[in-house]
């Protein structure tokens, strides 16, 4: 049966959306588990997260999704699939795609999603907001100081050493984002 | 005024307020097609003789009674859910009827989750807006004038088990209808009705200045400032006034929908850490903390605490959003003054009984609640403990 262009274009659009949430999802997913490498404000921040807790960040209904684990003393990005994410104890769901994308490409903030009930929370609360101020430490390394001027409640302030990551992080994030795509 | 550029407002409570508000209880029952309800309430309520004012207006009537569960202690737990929802089955109930303050209508709300769900045990629901469904008729009378719970989408639950706090927020948590009755809070002693009112105050004010502030939370945020200011010192002084009671009842139920849309910010995670971790009274820690929390949210919100100015009675304005801010603060410290005076209302958490050491381990409790990420201004470790030296 013939699809109508009006009909189609939606579905295009919407289709290029998850597509563009997908490829932000896996940045946010490799942010973590580099920064739990070589990020002391990192390294401290989860550093009370018991071992094995898992985190999903996704899309709903059914849309992307990225599962980080601890393991160690570090952050593991399990992958995109719904497997890793249906087990996750702790999930952090977009209601639909519009409301992710204005998270992940850095629109609004993270506290501003959870405020204007943007998303839903599977879990302890306490350890949603444990999660949230590890994905502003993602954040602040993975967005330019202009999107952090309008999405953070407070401007970060760089170390010499902590722009020094940030370069290495923008450096390596495409082959990581490569990796990353394909887990 | 902005309107913001987006934010979601509910509440799809029925309210009935007035002197003979507890009568219409049966008829309401019947709206949401309930015969049969179960009373959850606790001892303290049921020993001031407040069961007996719900249950007697069942007589008579075809709608009745499956029982009386009176066994909801001040920080309660998952296991005196699933004993409400025993007693709900056991008692073949249809309708939840919680008469009580915060604690017990928590539990309500936790024991009616179980119910529309089906689930086994909260650990499966808690979280944030997860739940679905319509869950069972579920009617509230409170009891205090300041939790505003009879309007809220939250509840705050203890795990045995694991021996933490679990919070539940989801629309489907808004009781059907709440019964404002001031023959339910006229025997609150003066400290309680100081705390619950600085409580509702607090919600009020937090509403009107955190991230999801809306046209609609602000109205409601504003009249529940107007009545509290000016019926809290009078029936602090005199609670046998039914008239300020009942002002004060719809005060703190406004609060609560105000608070419920634009959620409440730092003075409220530091509180419920100092009610953790100290076991303070809520609204005891929310007095103390209020101005301390303003001012800290000055550099970021001056125009709007500055517009609480007027409502907070303060008489000389100077047109300057910082300078009026700040005088809206000192009009909140001046209303604690008062309470403390008239009623021995703490004003220091020294006073309060927390001790120096424990105010680490307050900050480290304060940065994990959710009401830190909607305060307007960042909160760190460093920031909580510094606010609660300050309020020290």
């Amino acid at each position: 049966m013939a699809v109508s262009l009006d009909e189609l274009m939606p579905r295009l659009q919407h289709q290029a959306k998850l597509g563009v949430a997908r490829t932000a999802l896996v940045a946010l997913g490799v942010g973590f588990e580099f920064l739990s490498r070589h990020s002391e404000e990192m390294q401290r921040e989860i550093a009370d997260w018991e071992e094995g807790r898992t985190l999903a960040i996704g899309v709903l209904p059914r849309g992307p999704r990225v599962t980080i684990r601890k393991g160690g003393r570090q952050l593991e990005m399990l992958g995109g699939d719904a497997y890793h994410a249906d087990g996750a104890e702790l999930k952090v769901m977009f209601k639909n795609v519009d409301a992710a994308l204005l998270v992940l490409t850095g629109r609004i903030g993270a506290h501003t999603a959870f405020a204007e009930h943007r998303a839903l929370v599977h879990g302890e609360i306490a350890k949603a907001m444990q999660a949230n101020r590890a994905m502003a430490i993602v954040v602040k390394y993975l967005f330019p100081g202009v999107m952090l001027r309008s999405i953070t409640r407070r401007m970060p302030v760089f170390s010499a050493s902590e722009l020094l990551l940030k370069a290495r992080l923008y450096a390596v994030i495409g082959p990581f984002l490569a990796r990353g795509l394909f887990k | 005024m902005t309107i913001p550029d987006y934010f979601e407002f509910a509440c799809p409570v029925k309210i009935v307020s007035g002197h003979t508000a507890l009568p219409n209880i049966p008829h309401e029952m019947g709206l949401l097609g309930a015969r049969r309800a179960l009373v959850v309430t606790d001892r303290g309520v049921e020993e001031a003789g407040l069961v007996k004012l719900v249950t007697g207006v069942f007589a008579g009537d075809d709608r009745s009674l499956g029982g009386v569960f009176s066994d909801v202690p001040p920080d309660s737990s998952d296991e005196v859910a699933a004993r409400v929802v025993r007693a709900y089955r056991e008692g073949g109930c249809d309708c939840l009827l919680a008469v009580g303050g915060g604690s017990v209508i928590d539990t309500a709300k936790a024991a009616n989750m179980l119910l529309g769900t089906g689930a086994k045990g909260l650990l499966e629901l808690q979280g944030a807006e997860r739940l679905q469904g319509r869950m069972p008729p579920f009617i509230v009378v409170p009891t205090t004038a300041g939790t505003g719970s009879e309007v809220t989408m939250a509840a705050v639950i203890a795990n045995t088990a694991k021996r933490t706090k679990m919070a539940f927020i989801a629309y489907n948590l808004f009781p059907d209808v709440a019964i404002l009755d001031p023959k339910m809070t006229l025997s609150m002693p003066p400290m309680i009705t100081a705390a619950t009112g600085m409580d509702a105050l607090t919600h009020a004010c937090e509403a009107y200045y955190c991230l999801q502030k809306n046209p609609l939370s602000d109205a409601f945020a504003v009249a529940a400032i107007d009545l509290l200011m000016e019926h809290l010192v009078p029936v602090v002084r005199d609670g046998s006034q039914a008239a300020s009671r009942l002002a004060m009842a719809n005060a703190a139920l406004m609060a609560g929908i105000a608070f419920s849309s634009s959620l409440v910010g730092v003075i409220h995670a530091l509180a419920h850490a100092v009610g953790a971790v100290a076991h303070v009274p809520h609204g005891v820690a929310n007095a103390i903390l209020l101005p301390w929390g303003m001012e800290y949210n000055i550099p970021k919100r001056a125009s709007e605490i500055a517009a609480l100015a007027p409502h907070l009675r303060v008489k000389s304005l100077t047109g300057e959003p910082s300078r009026d801010a700040a005088a809206a603060v000192q009009a909140v410290r001046n209303l604690t003054s008062s309470l403390n005076q008239l009623c021995g209302l703490p004003r220091t958490l020294k006073q309060a009984g927390v001790t120096r050491a424990q105010l680490e381990e307050i900050a480290a409790t304060a940065i994990d609640d959710g009401a830190i990420a909607m305060n307007p201004e960042e909160v760190d470790f460093d920031d909580a403990l510094t606010l609660l030296i300050r309020a020290y």
